[in-house]
């Protein structure tokens, strides 16, 4: 029988510190704590920091194209790349589900530490617990980053005429995870998208001028763009058409009749960039495997103030408002 | 050929709206879409863009988990609660308010709620688990009762104990029978529901034409599909027509599916149903018939419910027609899909809920 | 979550014992019961709610439909 974690790997004894030497400080190497102390000694550069924290929970723990722990790691470093930021350091607390075999987690970790080295970031610090069997769902993960900020966003430059570009196909994360659900008749080839876009990011910013970008992640593409259009002197103008969507993420759409807009992302970014400047942006994207399908599908719009509005592929035109409630639990 | 994109198709859509425009001219009419998927279709594409002004489309009573009347789902906390049952459902009922509680918040109470995409998932969740009592809620119009129908023969042939289901089933003819008998909804013309119809067979509507001389159209569920149905129902209105006419033939057939109503024939037996917001109709529902009725939740069960509608909610001259969404003073303010009051904010289905989701 | 009508065209791929089969649509698989169908064929196109096949699809029909529509324009002259 493969070994399992026990309430005894949280005690803070000699289990626990086995247990993040065996298994994270092994898996995370030049990418993990260098030390067993209370905190990580940091150094400090000139300008501004970006600091900001996460915590993952999802079901099932590993899923095609990642799991929680390529999660945890691309979601805090996106959140820093987003805002301008060069993701630097990350922190890495774990509860631990007694009865969550150690192999899984070893799994998980070792997919921290890939996704650590892809995004040039270090896990500086960490915390290990443990919590009874029935009382977490095998791992809860949170994860705090500090990057320092390079390109600050300016939103109120906005105006109508800006290009509204996507990194790739819209809501492949949700809908994949949604066709894993226990008992689900559903077989597909959908991947979660989860990657770290600082690479990419970065790529775009050095080709166009970035007035805005936001990952769409939880609320999927329509409630990121809401977010951006509320309170606004202007509104976001989408085209149905040419929103990238894949195959398997329209056909599930269809199936159990869910919008893909409203689906979560955790590898794509929105950018609003001024018109002149799209083509370079989008030539940026393309240089990274992680923006080969990005477009432009919309633009700022002196109609509609303060709204999203989809052009359909009916030819009409359709308010997008945030989304209500969660439609993923929601099987049909 | 691709059957759904195909049949969403911008240039066939301003054909169709064209040839609509032209053959009602300025008369007004009232055309009633009667199932909520139908209703979502209408809001998700805004088809009402391309119809004239004076053609006005008016949502109808087909959203199931609408109608359901809200003591179902008190009695379904009740069997979460106070049974212990592992209860099975589809997903939108999770939401659905009950007088003390929807059976979400009952989740949060301890209770073992389940949503799933198919009733056979119950059946199968109940043989693996031979220590809880499942209960399935079997809601839903005609389009689902078949498939209900066979996971309970299917229990019954396999011998399974632990399962049961907690029926509200409706059925469409009888509701629009009370809707037309009644004289309250103003409607010129109906677009009949396509699903329902591949069911119980375009028969199902000849008398109720007759009867009433109203046309109706069998609408499917694609954009095209909603308006190749105004444009036939315009021809009828437009020239004074009252015939059971088809827009959706590739999926539906005079007769209508024959084993599946067999299946529905052997399960169930019609009785005069309660629907929420239009009260006891003749012959409007299913019960679970005595042979099968093992698997019957409310036989199975002594279940204690003291169940209220909420106050100031208007679902039930929605469902009829007779005022829109808009019209309710609790819509968007108080009652919103987050926090829903009535039933029709719930589904994806209900008109509420489609007008709150797709407003300007 | 739209469900209760919600009923989509499948092409069968597979046919399974126990009156099961296995359908196709834009690349998602999807396994659903054929008791209230007669027998299927391959390439049958079926329109699937709640995993449960309803009807079979008359592919012609849908074409002729298109077509009939197609040549609305021809009557507006436009």
């Amino acid at each position: 029988m493969n070994e399992k974690i026990i309430l005894g790997h949280g005690s803070g004894g000699r289990m626990t510190r086995d247990l993040v030497r065996d298994v994270f400080c092994r898996h995370l190497g030049d990418f993990g704590p260098q030390s067993m102390d209370d905190g990580a000694v940091l150094p400090c550069e000139k300008g501004e920091l970006v600091f900001t924290t996460d915590s993952y929970v999802v079901s099932p723990l590993e899923f095609p194209g990642g799991d929680i722990g390529t999660l945890a790691v691309c979601g805090t470093v996106n959140d820093l790349a987003v805002m301008g930021a060069r993701p630097l350091w990350l922190s890495l607390g774990v509860i631990l589900e007694a009865g969550l075999e150690i192999d899984a987690l070893e799994r998980i970790v070792k997919s921290i530490a890939a996704k650590a080295r892809e995004a040039g970031v270090k896990i500086v610090c960490g915390d290990t617990k443990v919590v009874e069997k029935g009382k977490g769902d095998g791992i809860f993960i949170n994860t705090a980053g500090i990057g320092v900020l390079e390109h600050p966003l300016t939103p109120e430059t906005i105006e109508p005429g800006d290009q509204i570009i996507v990194s790739g196909t819209v809501g492949d994360h949700g809908m994949a995870l949604l066709t894993l659900r226990k008992g689900f008749p559903l077989k597909s080839d959908l991947k979660s998208d989860c990657a770290p876009l600082n690479g990419m990011i970065s790529q775009c910013l050095d080709e166009a001028g970035v007035k805005w970008m936001r990952d769409a992640t939880r609320g999927g593409v329509a409630t990121i763009l809401n977010e951006l259009s509320e309170g606004r002197p202007w509104g976001v103008l989408l085209e149905e058409n040419d929103i990238p969507l894949s195959d398997a993420v329209a056909g599930v759409s269809e199936l159990l009749g869910l919008d893909p807009l409203y689906s979560a992302n955790e590898g794509k970014v929105i950018f609003v960039v001024p018109r002149h400047q799209a083509e370079n942006a989008l030539k940026g994207l393309k240089k990274s495997a992680y923006g080969k399908k990005a477009a432009v599908i919309g633009l700022i719009v002196d109609d509609f103030p303060g709204k999203t509005v989809l052009h359909t592929q009916m030819g009409t035109l359709r308010t997008l408002g945030i989304l209500a409630s969660d439609p993923l639990p929601r099987i049909c | 050929m691709n059957l759904l994109k195909d049949f969403k198709n911008p240039v066939l859509a301003r054909k169709l709206s064209a040839a609509i425009a032209e053959t009602v001219g300025d008369r007004p009419f009232s055309i009633m879409e009667v199932c909520g998927g139908q209703t979502h279709t209408i809001y998700k594409y805004r088809l009402r863009e391309m119809l004239p002004p004076n053609l006005r489309l008016v949502s109808g009573p087909g959203c199931p988990v609408c109608v359901t009347p809200i003591e179902y789902i008190d009695k379904a906390v009740f069997l979460a609660l106070e049974k212990g049952a592992s209860i099975y459902t589809f997903g939108d009922l999770v939401r659905v308010p009950g007088t003390m509680m929807s059976l979400e918040k009952a989740q949060a109470e301890g209770a073992d709620v389940q949503p799933v995409y198919s009733p056979f998932q119950s059946l199968q969740a109940a043989k693996a688990n031979p220590e809880r009592h499942v209960v399935f809620l079997g809601i839903g119009f005609e389009t689902t009762l078949p498939g209900v129908g066979l996971v309970i023969r299917e229990a019954q042939r396999s011998g399974v104990e632990n399962f049961s289901v907690l029926l509200s089933a409706k059925r469409v003819p009888p509701v629009l029978d009370a809707l037309l008998s009644s004289g309250k909804a103003e409607i010129d013309g109906f677009i009949t529901p396509g699903h329902v119809t591949s069911i119980i067979g375009t028969k199902a509507y000849d008398a109720l034409c007759e009867t009433y001389r109203v046309p109706m159209v069998v609408g499917g569920f694609e954009p095209l599909d909603l308006l190749g149905a105004v444009h036939l129902l315009a021809g009828e209105l437009a020239g004074g027509g009252t015939r059971n006419l088809n827009a959706y033939s590739r999926a539906s057939s005079k007769e209508g599916n024959v084993k599946a109503q067999q299946v529905m024939e052997e399960v169930f037996e019609e009785k005069d149903d309660e629907l929420r917001g239009l009260g006891v109709i003749p012959k409007a529902g299913y019960g679970i018939r005595e042979s099968f009725a093992e698997f019957d939740a409310d036989r199975r069960f002594d279940i204690v419910t003291n169940s209220r509608e909420p106050k100031g909610c208007i679902c039930g001259e929605i469902l009829c027609g007779i005022k829109a969404p808009e019209d309710c003073p609790l819509f968007g303010a108080i009652c919103t899909p987050d926090a829903p009051v009535g039933s029709c904010m719930v589904s994806n289905e209900g008109a509420c809920n489609a007008a709150y989701l797709f407003r300007d | 979550m739209r469900s209760m009508c919600l009923a989509v065209p499948i092409k069968v791929v597979e046919v399974l014992e126990g009156q099961m089969a296995i359908g196709e649509q834009m690349g998602v698989q999807v396994e659903f019961s054929t008791a209230l169908l007669g027998a299927v064929q391959l390439g049958d196109y079926v329109l699937v709610h709640t995993g449960i096949a309803i009807e079979t699809l008359d592919e012609a029909d849908a074409q002729e439909t298109l077509s009939i529509w197609n040549e609305l324009n021809s009557t507006l002259g436009s």
